[in-house]
């Protein structure tokens, strides 16, 4: 009876053990979870956007003919369902807590103490700091998976001849399949062997053996390099580690030294004989202060702020948009552009663009730059106003300049859409075929193929028939030195497209160009305005107090506010020596303040 | 133990059999036949690689294709709406079958009913198409680029190498190759490691092919036969684009004029002839015994205003090679004004015969302007052919032609409008040309799913000696020979 009491005692033990060591792994989960989720979203959707998982052999054996092929095309297969953004952070989650039990598994091995669970944790801390570099790839977390995988396997083999074998034979087929991850597995089996050999008295064999493994490690990417058409760094640091090829960050090395020493580490922690609470409340500090000082250092809100905005832009969100503003004003280009835009779309950009941050024309219609985030935003901005083959050509030139090759489901949509708008639908059907290999875009595809040559449904279709009706009439070279001419040309195809004369208007007035916007303003009698937008309403006027003492005789209907409004703005910036702050509380939100305050 | 083995030998032929589609109730239709690539009726080298094609009617399930020559029959059935055929098979059958017509029969299953379509026919012809072609690899895309890769690809089968990739070289912009006789080569890498990466005698060299007199670096160019020289034009290369319809890219030369490089004194040979700045001179080519530099030029004009009035004109003028001399006297071979069109490209064939050129509507940018043709000026009797066998209504330009000048190789957009890809047509002992055939691929999916373009194809009757590992040591290695 006794005994079976001291039993039950034991396994009751056990289990607290078990569960407290779960419930720390489930708040790994859930911080990690909401991290992604609730505070990190835009992030995930970038990444999304710049792959394009395809259901097909070719792109399979694509992947695996490259050191790292196979973790990647995992990756990009985990990565696609990022669409959804919560789906995106339980997988990110989910993968984190992989990674810490294997660590914590490996620890186990040397015979960690439980007490030092919590230490399992700080490795994966330092993964989610590099994750949080949007150019960070999901290949590295999941070719570390193997790694650690591999490394459970070797040390779980008991003979050390099975062990040895064991490294011949995964080495290079870690290195195939995860990368340059396999330098972890050569590690760990480096500080294994030398321990065992070294337990064991056998302290000359040391060095052979870690010449031996060394040679091993190094063999792989430079055996490979003889015929594959990468740098060595790149074979030697992880081909698909890091979006951008000519670069490996210092992080992570500093995080696959950390993925290795840890469960030594952690394993070579004697357990303490009392205050056994106390150690696990000290991991824990040890972890939120890590975590904390990683987490604030390495998520840059200000990128997930701009990432936010493209995602609200891609998704049509135009109210979202404004309200996010309106709760703190973008002051990005970047952000400027996709509010302008989504005022543009709700018809209120000559109403309300002054009410928000404008960083000159910008923030309307920036120039194009040769890299793969800005053209997206502009690109969307060049399609809804109807300039269709400027559309194609940034989205174009943003996949095209993305740095790892990839595709992108995104622009290919685009593309496909710009071409099945301006009756290219070869062209179209080539990139609508590739998209019913996806998951998240084959419904979208489905539908778009039976689109193709069908010009009586795309004239029916609300947004391609709408932007076929916009278009240039007549060909011409574009010039993006005369944006305002382009926009005047395309408002006078067609007077509906009361967005490009809204754009014209906004690019003059941001260039402060008011001799251009008198000349442009005219032609807003045919855009069906039912009164003058605001802030053509105060650069009317403040046009008409140049000449005049008095608003008697003033053609336009300006409303009475305004009236009033420039007259005390001209009485403040006239009779106070520094203006600037007082106008600014007061008429911040103007054209005229604007004008005369915001730097070119 | 051996009743075991041939039961299982039974039971997977049983399988085989089972999982091949033959077949049955075959009803004749005179629904029209839709392949891809469209390999109808076409004049085919007896050394190509199995032309493999998709069968692109709606609901095809298994196919059964036989290739019927005058000596033997080629046969394949199989699942799904591809024909590919055996590497092995096809490169004995067609062998034995030069000079012969073949008769191609295609059975579909289309919803569990098999169907014979018309047949169509592959002449193959007894002369050879130079067994190799190098091209660039490239998006079509507009300013940016970022992969961009040299290739060469054997005619006669699938292997395809690469022979520089710009992952090595910086990612620097690189030209496309072009090879001379004797299978000397050369193409530009840009950026400041870069230079002309010349091939001669199965020696890569680095040259800095710019002199202070010169309003850039060589740009378009044609080797001597001799090997010796190249023919080059140095342009100032405006990008533009066009604002509606199916209209993409258009580049201009606001300057442009020809040298010659000797690339054993490391000299060029200028003519203030052909440094008029009043005229744009572009797209050398030498005549066959390279006695004459064929080019295009036109007076300036406004541009970009102006575009739609920059149309260059054929020319040639005189080289004598051992005086290394320019000629005083340029002759107008096609007068642009006259014509109402714009020459780009020509390229006399290695016979002398023929010289082949592009016409477009006008500038100097054919590949992205649809109605740009393909014509054959026969430079015996001055005639022009303006091969209506070999255009489509989508642009073809970048022609070469194969050492035995039976054959030339472009690209054309004719597939979708946007990717490029290689043709090959054949000219008979008459001057006839025929239907041309796209380069065949391993499976035929690919040129849907493939997303570059194939910019310049150039033949070659022997691979090149070098591959991107020796470009990228130049590159990085070798400092560029620089030139008076």
């Amino acid at each position: 009876m006794n005994k079976i009491h001291i039993n039950m005692e034991r396994k009751i033990t056990m289990l607290s053990q078990r569960r407290w060591k779960i419930g720390f792994s489930v708040i790994l989960w859930l911080s990690v979870f909401l991290f992604w989720g609730r505070f990190y979203p835009s992030h995930l959707s970038y990444q999304e956007q710049l792959q394009l998982f395809l259901f097909d052999t070719d792109y399979l054996i694509e992947h695996l003919i490259i050191p790292g092929g196979l973790a990647e095309y995992i990756s990009e297969f985990l990565v696609q369902f990022y669409y959804h953004r919560w789906i995106g952070a339980a997988i990110l989650a989910t993968l984190f807590v992989v990674l810490q039990l294997l660590v914590w598994l490996l620890a186990q091995k040397h015979k960690a103490a439980d007490v030092y669970y919590l230490l399992s944790f700080l490795p994966i801390i330092s993964m989610w700091y590099f994750m949080t570099d949007e150019n960070a790839m999901l290949a590295f977390a999941v070719s570390i998976l193997f790694a650690l995988g591999t490394m459970y396997l070797h040390v779980s083999l008991n003979s050390q001849w099975r062990r040895v074998l064991s490294v011949v034979l995964f080495a290079p087929l870690l290195y195939w399949f995860a990368g340059a991850a396999h330098f972890l597995f050569i590690g760990w089996a480096i500080i294994c062997e030398a321990k065992l050999l070294y337990q064991n008295n056998k302290k000359l064999a040391i060095g052979g053996s870690i010449a031996a493994l060394i040679l091993m490690g190094l063999a792989c990417p430079l055996i490979s390099g003889l015929w594959l058409q990468y740098p060595i760094f790149r074979l030697m640091g992880g081909i698909n580690f890091y979006r951008f090829p000519s670069y490996i960050p210092l992080t992570v090395f500093i995080v696959e030294a950390l993925f290795l020493f840890f469960p030594f580490l952690i394993s070579s922690l004697s357990p303490p004989k009392k205050n056994v609470h106390f150690a696990i409340i000290l991991q824990s500090l040890i972890l939120i202060m890590s975590g904390y000082v990683l987490l604030s250092s390495g998520a840059d809100m200000n990128k997930e702020e701009a990432m936010e905005y493209d995602w609200l832009v891609r998704n049509k969100e135009w109210q979202k948009i404004i309200e996010k503003a309106e709760a703190k004003s973008p002051t990005s280009p970047f952000g400027v552009t996709c509010l302008n835009l989504a005022l543009g779309k709700t018809g209120q950009l000559g109403d309300r663009m002054f009410q928000f941050y404008q960083n000159g024309t910008e923030g309307l219609l920036p120039h194009f730059q040769r890299d793969f985030v800005s053209p997206l935003p502009t690109s969307e901005v060049f399609y809804y106003l109807g300039m269709i083959n400027t559309a194609q050509r940034f989205t174009f030139e943003a996949m095209e300049a993305i740095p790892n090759y990839n595709k992108s489901g995104r622009c290919f949509k685009r593309l496909a859409e710009t071409n099945l708008i301006n009756g290219q639908y070869e062209v179209a059907a080539k990139y609508i075929r590739i998209l019913r290999k996806t998951v998240f875009y084959k419904d979208w595809a489905e539908e778009a193929m039976t689109y193709l040559y069908n010009e009586k449904k795309i004239s029916n279709h609300k947004e391609w028939g709408w932007l076929r009706k916009l278009r240039y009439a007549d060909d011409f070279l574009f010039s993006d030195r005369e944006i305002d001419m382009m926009l005047g040309l395309l408002y006078q195809h067609n007077y509906q497209n009361r967005m490009a004369f809204e754009y014209m208007l906004a690019y003059v007035l941001q260039e402060r160009d008011l001799e251009r916007f008198m000349k442009y303003y005219p032609l807003g009698k045919y855009a069906g305005y039912d009164h003058i937008p605001r802030s053509y309403q105060e650069a009317l006027v403040y046009v008409w107090t140049q000449t005049h003492r008095n608003f008697d005789g003033m053609p336009w209907s300006i409303s009475p506010d305004v009236a009033h409004e420039v007259t005390d703005f001209a009485r403040i910036y006239m009779s106070q020596q520094n203006s600037q702050p007082i106008l600014h509380t007061q008429y911040g939100d103007t054209f005229w303040y604007y004008l005369l305050f915001k730097k070119k | 133990m051996r009743v075991f083995n041939i039961t299982i030998f039974f039971c997977a032929l049983v399988i085989i059999q089972a999982c091949t589609p033959s077949p049955k109730n075959v009803r004749l239709t005179n629904d029209l036949l839709v392949i891809y690539p469209e390999y109808k009726d076409v004049t085919i080298p007896f050394n190509v690689a199995p032309l493999n094609f998709l069968i692109r009617n709606e609901g095809v399930d298994a196919v059964s294709v036989e290739v019927k020559g005058v000596s033997t029959c080629l046969q394949i059935n199989a699942k799904g709406n591809k024909a590919v055929f055996s590497q092995k098979d096809w490169t004995s059958f067609i062998a034995k079958e030069r000079g012969h017509k073949l008769v191609i029969k295609v059975i579909a299953r289309i919803n569990g009913e098999w169907l014979q379509y018309r047949s169509f026919t592959w002449q193959v012809v007894a002369d050879r198409l130079d067994a190799y072609v190098s091209f660039r690899l490239i998006e079509p895309g507009y300013e940016v680029w970022n992969k961009l890769q040299l290739r060469e690809r054997c005619i006669e089968n699938f292997d395809e190498r690469v022979l520089a990739d710009n992952s090595q070289t910086n990612g620097q912009c690189m030209n496309c190759h072009i090879h001379g006789k004797g299978n000397s080569s050369m193409f530009h890498i840009r950026g400041s490691k870069g230079g002309t990466l010349l091939n001669r005698h199965g020696k890569l060299r680095k040259l800095m092919l710019k002199t202070s007199q010169m309003n850039s670096a060589a740009v378009y160019g044609d080797f001597h036969p001799d090997g010796r020289y190249a023919v080059f034009s140095t342009n100032t290369i405006i990008p533009a684009l066009h604002a509606q319809g199916n209209h993409r890219l258009e580049v201009y030369d606001t300057v442009s004029d020809l040298v010659i490089a000797d690339f054993d004194r490391n000299k060029m040979i200028t003519s203030p002839l052909l440094a008029d700045s009043l005229t744009l001179e572009t797209f050398p080519t030498f005549s066959a015994d390279g006695k004459w530099v064929f080019y295009c030029s036109a007076p300036l004009v406004d541009l970009p205003s102006n575009i739609n009035e920059l149309r260059y004109s054929l020319c040639r003028v005189a080289f004598e090679a051992e005086q290394q001399k320019w000629g005083s006297r340029v002759d107008t071979l096609w007068n642009a004004r006259l014509m109402q069109g714009s020459v780009c490209h020509p390229k006399a064939s290695p016979d002398g015969r023929y010289l082949l050129f592009t016409v477009s509507r006008y500038g100097t940018f054919p590949i992205w302007h649809r109605e740009t043709d393909l014509q054959l000026l026969d430079l015996l009797t001055g005639k022009i052919d303006k091969l209506e066998r070999v255009n489509s209504n989508r642009s073809e330009t970048y022609h070469s032609w194969s050492s035995n000048s039976r054959w030339f190789a472009f690209a054309s957009k004719r597939g979708d409008g946007q990717y490029g890809r290689v043709y090959f047509a054949y000219v008979d002992e008459m001057g006839q040309v025929h239907k041309p055939f796209v380069l065949p691929q391993k499976d035929p999916e690919m040129d849907d799913l493939n997303l570059k373009s194939y910019n310049i194809p150039d033949l070659s009757a022997m691979p090149m000696p070098f591959d991107s590992h020796d470009v990228k040591r130049v590159y990085d290695e070798v400092v560029a020979e620089k030139f008076k």
